[in-house]
C-alpha cells in the first residue's frame, strides 16, 4: 500500500487536534462518572443538545458558536442540578443505592432527548458557517484547519482551567473530597449532596460547551450522540477514571486511532474504534493507563 | 406443588388457545403484529433473568438478537435447514454472552453494562463491513409461501415458532426464579459482597445468567430473517430493542417472570397499535418517557402497584 | 482450647498494601479448634483488613493463609466459606428483599448443606428454623429483613454466618452501637459457639466484652502485631497501653 508520509502526518495531526476536543467531550464524564460514580449514559446527548442550541442561535441570530457556548452555560448547569436532585432522591438516597434503576433512568433520558431533537430538528445534518470554518493554516506538509484548531485550543484551555479549579478552589477540592470520602466531608460541615449536585451541573455545563464546539468541527444529526457514548466512556476509563490529565492523554490516543482508521481502513470502521478500545480496556486493563 | 400444576395447566390452555388463532383470524397483519409482541416477550423475559434477578443491566439486547438473526443468515446462505439455524443462533448468542460475562463481570456492574453497549456497536460495524452478511446494503432471504406443516401460510408457521419460543422462555425464567440459581442471583442483586462472603459462587452464577439471557435473546432473533425477508444492520441493531427490553420488565415489574410478560404484552401491543398512527420517533419518545416515569415513580412496576392493594 | 492440637487457621506473614500504604506488615495470626480469640487495636490498625484477607475478600501481597494445614491463599471467598470460614459484617448486609428465613436459606443452600453432619436428615427449612430460634428471631422469621431493628439485624448477621456451618466464625465488630443489655444478648450468642465446637475470632472495641470473651487476645497496631497471649497479660503490656492511650 502506498502510504504517503503527507497523508500519515496529517492523519496524526488531525487525530491529535480531534483528541484534544474529545478530552473536552469526556471531561464531563470524568467528573460525573470518574469522580462521582454517576453513570450518566445520556451525557453525549446533552452534547448534541448543546450543538443544536448553538446551531439554532447561529441560524436565527448569527451568533458564533463560542458565544452561544457561554450563553447556554448557566442553563445547562441548572439542568444538571435539577436532574441530579431527582437522581439522588430516587436512586442514591436509599441505603445501598439502586444502580440498576439509576442506569435505566439515564438510558430513558437518552431516548427522550434524542427523540425530541429528532422531532424538533429532523434527521438532516446541520452545520454552521462561521468566518473561520473553512480556513486553514498551512505549515509545509501539515495542514491545520481552523475548524479543528479552535476547538482544540479551547478544549485544552477548558481542561487546564477545570484542573486548576479542582486544585485551588474550595468547591473544587470539596468535589475531589466527596469522591474519596463523603463522610469526612459531612463531618466538616459540608453537604455532600449539594456538592455533588453542583459538580453534576458542571459536568452538563461542559457537555453543552463541547456541543457548541462540536458543531464547529462537523455537521451533526440527532443520533450521533449514541456513537459518542463509547468515546467518552472509553476515554474516561482509559484515562483512569477522574484523572483529568489522563483523560487528555487517552483522548489524544483515541483521536489518533480514529483518524488513522478512517484514513487507512475507511470511515465505515470508525464507530468501532472507540467502542472496541473500550472493550479491550475493560477486558485487559480496567484501571486505565494511569489508574492504580 | 399446586402452583406448579396451575402454571403448567395455564401454559397448555394458552398454547391451545393461541395456537388455534390461525384457524379463525383472517388478517395476515395480525400475525405480523402478534409475532412482534411475542418477540418482545422473549426479549423482556431474557433481559429480566440478568437484570431483574441479578441486578445487572444489559444495554446490548440488540447485539444478542442480531447474533441469532445473522446466524440464521449464515445458515440460510449455506443452505442449512431452519431448525439447525435456530439452534446455531441460540448457541452462538449464549457463547458470546458467556465471553462477555467472563471479560467484564469481575468488574463493577456498570462496566458490564457499558461493555454490552460497546458490543452492540462493534458487532454492528463488523456486520456493516462484511459483504457475506450483506454489508450495509443488506441481504434477502427467500421464504416459501406455504407453511411446512401443510396448514396455513408461512407467517402462521413463524407465529407458531415464536409462540413456542415465548412459552419456552417464560418456562425457563420461572424455573430459574424458583430454583436455587434464582435464589443465588437475587442474593447477588441484594448484596453481592455478602452473598460471596456467605458461600454463593457469585461469578459462576452471573456467568450462567448471562449465558442463558444471551442465548434466549439470540433465540428471539433466529426467525427474524424469515419474517422480514430483508436483513440489514440498521433495523437489526436498532437501539429500540435495548430500550424496550429494559422498559418492559420495569413497567411490568422486575424480579418475577410475570413482570416482563405483562410489560411486553402491554407495551408491545400499545406500540403495535400506535405504530399505525404515530411515527417511529414518537413511539420511541413515548417508550423512553414511560421508562423514566416508571423507574422514578413506580419502581416496582405494575406488579408492585397491584401487590400493595 | 487445646494448643497442643494443630491450628485450625494459620495466617502467616500477611502483607497487604493499598498503593503506597502498607496496611498489614508481616502479620501472623493463629487460631486453634474451639478457641475464642479476641482481636483488638486502634482504629485503622488493620483489623478489618486482616479479616478480609483471611476470608478472601482481599488478595494478599505476601504471606499465606492455611486452613487445617491446607493452603487456601488462592481460594475464592465463597470457596473458603465452603471450606469452613464464615464471617459476619461490621455493618449488617442483609438480603433486603428477602425475609429472615429466606436470608438463612440462601446460606444453607449454598454453603451450610455442603458442610452438614452425616446424620443430619432435617430439611433445609427445619435447619433454618432451628438457627433462627437459637438467635431468638423466631417471631420475625417471616419478616422482610429490611424491617428489622439494629439488634435484630445483628442477630440475623450472626445467624447467617452460623448457617454456613463454619469451623471458624469471624465476628467483625458485631457489638458496635448496641446498648448494654443488647451487648450481653449478642455476646452470649457468640460465646455459645464454643459449645458447638466453632472457633470464634472476634474483633471488638468494647473492652469489657473482649475480656469476658477472649481466651487469648491479639493486638494489632498500625499494621503490625504488638501482643498475643493471655488477655490479662496483654492488657497490662506497656506497648499496648501506649498504643491506646498515647505517649
Amino acid at each position: 500500500m502506498d502510504i504517503s508520509l503527507d497523508l500519515l502526518f496529517n492523519a496524526i495531526i488531525s487525530g491529535l487536534l480531534l483528541g484534544g476536543f474529545y478530552a473536552a467531550m469526556s471531561l464531563g464524564i470524568s467528573i460525573s462518572f470518574g469522580m462521582l460514580d454517576i453513570v450518566n449514559i445520556a451525557h453525549p446527548v446533552f452534547i448534541m443538545l448543546g450543538a443544536y442550541v448553538a446551531w439554532w442561535l447561529n441560524e436565527h441570530f448569527g451568533f458564533d458558536p463560542i458565544l452561544s457556548a457561554l450563553l447556554m452555560s448557566p442553563f445547562f448547569f441548572l439542568m444538571g442540578l435539577s436532574i441530579y436532585r431527582i437522581y439522588y432522591d430516587r436512586f442514591e438516597k436509599s441505603a445501598g443505592g439502586d444502580s440498576l434503576r439509576g442506569l435505566a433512568f439515564f438510558f430513558g433520558i437518552l431516548f427522550i432527548l434524542e427523540m425530541l431533537l429528532l422531532l424538533l430538528f429532523g434527521v438532516d445534518y446541520r452545520n454552521v458557517n462561521t468566518g473561520y470554518t473553512d480556513a486553514t493554516i498551512n505549515l509545509g506538509i501539515v495542514n491545520l484547519p481552523y475548524r479543528l484548531l479552535i476547538p482544540f485550543v479551547l478544549s485544552i484551555c477548558l481542561l487546564l482551567a477545570i484542573r486548576q479549579f479542582f486544585k485551588s478552589t474550595y468547591f473544587g477540592r470539596a468535589v475531589s473530597a466527596v469522591a474519596q470520602d463523603p463522610l469526612a466531608l459531612q463531618l466538616m460541615g459540608v453537604n455532600p449532596v449539594k456538592i455533588k449536585g453542583y459538580a453534576f451541573g458542571l459536568s452538563l455545563l461542559i457537555a453543552g460547551f463541547s456541543g457548541a464546539m462540536l458543531i464547529i468541527i462537523q455537521s451533526v444529526q440527532p443520533a450521533a450522540g449514541r456513537d459518542y457514548i463509547g468515546l467518552v466512556f472509553a476515554v474516561c476509563v482509559l484515562g483512569g477514571m477522574g484523572n483529568l490529565m489522563g483523560t487528555l492523554f487517552a483522548a489524544m490516543i483515541l483521536g489518533v486511532a480514529e483518524s488513522m482508521t478512517a484514513t487507512f481502513a475507511g470511515p465505515s470502521w470508525s464507530p468501532a474504534v472507540s467502542f472496541g478500545l473500550l472493550l479491550l480496556t475493560l477486558a485487559f486493563r480496567p484501571q486505565g493507563i494511569f489508574g492504580k | 406443588m399446586k402452583t406448579n400444576r396451575a402454571f403448567y395447566i395455564g401454559v397448555v390452555l394458552i398454547s391451545l388457545l393461541l395456537g388455534s388463532l390461525p384457524f379463525w383470524v383472517q388478517s395476515e397483519y395480525f400475525f405480523f403484529a402478534a409475532y412482534t409482541v411475542l418477540q418482545f416477550v422473549i426479549l423482556a423475559t431474557a433481559w429480566n433473568i440478568l437484570g431483574g434477578y441479578a441486578g445487572y443491566v444489559n444495554f446490548g439486547t440488540a447485539a444478542f438478537f442480531a447474533i441469532g438473526a445473522y446466524s440464521t443468515v449464515v445458515g440460510y446462505k449455506l443452505g442449512w435447514p431452519q431448525g439447525y439455524n435456530i439452534l446455531l443462533g441460540t448457541f452462538m448468542a449464549g457463547l458470546i454472552g458467556l465471553g462477555m460475562g467472563y471479560l467484564t463481570l469481575r468488574l463493577k456492574g456498570v462496566f458490564f453494562s457499558i461493555a454490552t453497549l460497546a458490543l452492540s456497536v462493534v458487532l454492528n460495524t463488523i456486520v456493516t463491513n462484511t459483504p457475506f452478511l450483506g454489508g450495509a446494503r443488506g441481504v434477502y432471504v427467500i421464504v416459501p409461501r406455504e407453511s411446512p406443516i401443510g396448514v396455513g401460510q408461512y407467517i402462521h408457521w413463524l407465529f407458531f415458532l415464536i409462540l413456542a419460543m415465548a412459552i419456552f422462555s417464560v418456562i425457563v425464567a420461572r424455573t430459574i426464579e424458583k430454583s436455587s440459581l434464582g435464589q443465588g442471583l437475587m442474593a447477588i442483586r441484594d448484596d453481592e459482597l455478602a452473598a460471596e462472603g456467605l458461600g454463593v459462587p457469585t461469578l459462576r452464577l452471573k456467568l450462567i445468567a448471562t449465558t442463558i439471557s444471551g442465548a434466549l435473546m439470540g433465540l428471539a432473533g433466529t426467525t427474524f430473517p424469515y419474517l422480514i425477508t430483508y436483513m440489514e444492520p440498521t433495523a437489526t441493531f436498532n437501539l429500540s430493542f435495548a430500550v424496550n427490553s429494559i422498559a418492559m420488565p420495569i413497567v411490568g415489574g422486575l424480579g418475577s417472570w410475570l413482570g416482563p410478560l405483562i410489560g411486553a404484552l402491554l407495551l408491545g401491543t400499545i406500540q403495535q397499535v400506535a405504530s399505525v398512527t404515530l411515527s417511529a420517533t414518537w413511539n420511541l419518545l413515548i417508550v423512553g418517557g414511560v421508562l423514566v416515569f416508571f423507574v422514578t415513580l413506580a419502581p416496582n412496576g405494575l406488579m408492585g402497584i397491584f401487590k400493595k392493594k | 482450647m487445646d494448643q497442643s492440637q494443630k491450628p485450625l487457621v494459620q495466617a502467616s506473614a500477611i502483607v497487604k498494601k493499598f498503593g503506597g500504604f502498607t496496611a498489614l506488615n508481616q502479620v501472623d495470626l493463629v487460631i486453634y479448634p474451639g478457641e475464642r480469640l479476641g482481636l483488638i487495636g486502634p482504629n485503622g490498625s488493620g483489623k478489618s483488613t486482616l479479616v478480609n484477607c483471611i476470608s478472601g475478600m482481599l488478595k494478599i501481597d505476601g504471606g499465606s493463609v492455611q486452613l487445617r494445614g491446607e493452603d487456601i491463599t488462592q481460594l475464592a471467598t465463597h470457596a473458603r466459606v465452603h471450606a469452613g470460614i464464615a464471617r459476619s459484617f461490621q455493618i449488617p448486609k442483609p438480603f433486603k428483599s428477602m425475609t429472615v428465613i429466606e436470608n438463612i436459606q440462601v446460606v444453607i443452600n449454598f454453603a451450610g448443606h455442603l458442610r452438614s453432619e452425616a446424620g443430619d436428615h432435617r430439611t433445609h427449612e427445619e435447619k433454618a428454623l432451628s438457627i433462627i430460634q437459637s438467635v431468638g428471631l423466631m417471631n420475625k422469621a417471616d419478616a422482610i429483613s429490611s424491617s428489622l431493628t439494629q439488634v435484630e439485624l445483628r442477630k440475623l448477621e450472626l445467624a447467617r454466618a452460623m448457617s454456613a456451618n463454619p469451623q471458624l466464625l469471624i465476628a467483625d465488630e458485631a457489638l458496635a452501637g448496641l446498648s448494654g443489655a443488647e451487648v450481653d444478648e449478642i455476646l452470649e450468642l457468640i460465646m455459645g459457639m464454643k459449645a458447638k465446637g466453632i472457633s470464634v475470632l472476634m474483633i471488638e472495641h468494647i473492652m469489657s466484652a473482649v475480656m469476658r470473651f477472649s481466651e487469648r487476645l491479639m493486638v494489632l497496631v498500625a499494621g503490625s502485631k504488638v501482643a498475643d497471649g493471655d488477655p490479662q497479660d496483654v492488657i497490662s503490656n506497656p506497648e499496648v497501653i501506649k498504643a491506646y492511650l498515647g505517649e
